[in-house]
């Protein structure tokens, strides 16, 4: 039987893991209730903003444990989350030992995704075909596709240095729109509009807004707001980039 | 021209909501499905488009088709929601407005921005309230099913 310390410990790094990763806040109070629920506790409840987590457990013999836990960088990376969700079912049905659950979540914390050569070749795919979408020809495509991977290249670079998100979208923004005038001016692509709306794609903050409307239904309104503002300013600040690199050199 | 165009149309929406997955780690498993999202989401938008539905209207439609498909996905493969819902939904993203409005403004065409903007603004909001609807029905359905 596990102790409550030990128990808020697995269900903090579950939820760490999930918040860092892109989950909904709802998603990870649930799953670290979830997991606490588990022992003969008499009370668990835990707070998630984008930003924190508490969680706070009270045990059979009226021992109170709270513990906080501060999130400073975030990534995206939605198969952790699947794999954690998978985790806190597992963990209601079968007997883990202590050891196990944290050796099971810090496999998960340290899994690998695709590999980092894959990542700038599928950012061109969406650039290329989204230049289609929206009407380019196979010249504008071809364009797109140049564009998409050396903004992606760069845009994971910034990441793994952790500059400041504010820097990486304006600096990607400038990078697309100051490739997309190279690629032209080469005359390779021909309608610098439609090269610009379709790389800038790879950097749409889908998961901020997905999630800032699925918190703000789940009553998280605070979290809501947070990542609505946060979509918002990196839609703007995309913008802001684009801009300035297309008042600059054209 | 839109029957000329249909499949490169489908076949290219196929292929930015794959490598979208693939940009946000989704699990292999998961990849085929999120292709098949968009395209369905994409072909609904167009068909409204073509039956001169206006372009809000359509893409409202659409993302509510997708967000359908996405919790049916979450069903069966027993993943979260919103693994399908975000690269399903990235072809229709209102990508073209965002820079009309950007660049009207960089001309000082003020009312030309508000107007694209205000029209960005909307197409926006017509994909959050489609996903507040399925969403809501969504934990509606799930709140009777545990009452039973």
């Amino acid at each position: 039987m596990m102790s409550s310390k030990q128990l808020i410990e697995i269900a903090l790094l579950a939820g760490e893991i999930m918040l860092t990763n892109g989950a909904e806040t709802h998603r990870v109070e649930d799953t670290m209730v979830r997991i606490c629920t588990k022992g003969k506790l008499k009370f668990a409840e835990s707070f998630v903003i984008p930003t924190v987590i508490v969680a706070t457990v009270v045990d059979e013999n009226n021992n109170l444990v709270t513990v906080s836990k501060r999130i400073k960088s975030r990534t995206i990376d939605l198969n952790k989350i699947s794999l954690v969700n998978q985790f806190s079912r597992d963990f209601q049905t079968h007997d883990y030992t202590y050891e196990q659950a944290i050796e099971i979540l810090n496999k998960i914390k340290n899994k690998k995704g695709y590999a980092s050569y894959l990542l700038p070749f599928a950012a061109a795919l969406v650039c290329c075909f989204s230049t289609i979408l929206f009407g380019g020809n196979l010249r504008d495509a071809l364009s797109a596709f140049l564009v998409g991977i050396v903004t992606q290249t760069i845009l994971n670079f910034m990441n793994s240095r952790n500059f400041s998100y504010f820097i990486s979208y304006i600096m990607g923004g400038a990078i697309t729109a100051l490739m997309a005038i190279i690629t032209v001016n080469f005359n390779i692509g021909i309608h610098l509009d439609k090269i610009i709306i379709g790389s800038v794609m790879i950097m749409t903050p889908g998961v901020a807004i997905t999630n800032a409307i699925r918190d703000t239904i789940a009553g998280d309104l605070l979290s809501g707001v947070a990542r609505g503002v946060e979509a918002f300013l990196i839609a703007v600040f995309i913008a802001t980039g684009a801009g300035i690199a297309l008042s600059l050199f054209r | 021209m839109l029957e000329r165009s249909l499949l490169l149309q489908l076949t290219s929406a196929f292929i930015v909501s794959f490598s979208f997955a693939i940009l946000t780690n989704s699990s292999r498993k998961s990849l085929l499905c999120c292709g098949i999202n968009g395209m369905c989401g994409w072909l609904v938008n167009l068909l409204l488009l073509q039956f001169g539905f206006s372009q809000i209207l359509s893409v409202f439609f659409a993302a509510l088709a997708i967000n359908v498909l996405s919790e049916i996905f979450a069903r069966f493969l027993k993943n979260p929601v919103p693994i399908f819902l975000i690269p399903g939904l990235i072809p229709l993203v209102p990508g073209a407005g965002m820079y009309n409005t950007m660049i009207a403004l960089l001309k000082s065409q003020f009312e030309l921005a508000i107007k694209t903007g205000m029209q960005t603004l909307l197409i926006a909001g017509s994909i959050a309230v489609a996903i507040m609807i399925v969403t809501s029905f969504n934990w509606v359905f799930k709140a009777f099913q545990r009452k039973s």
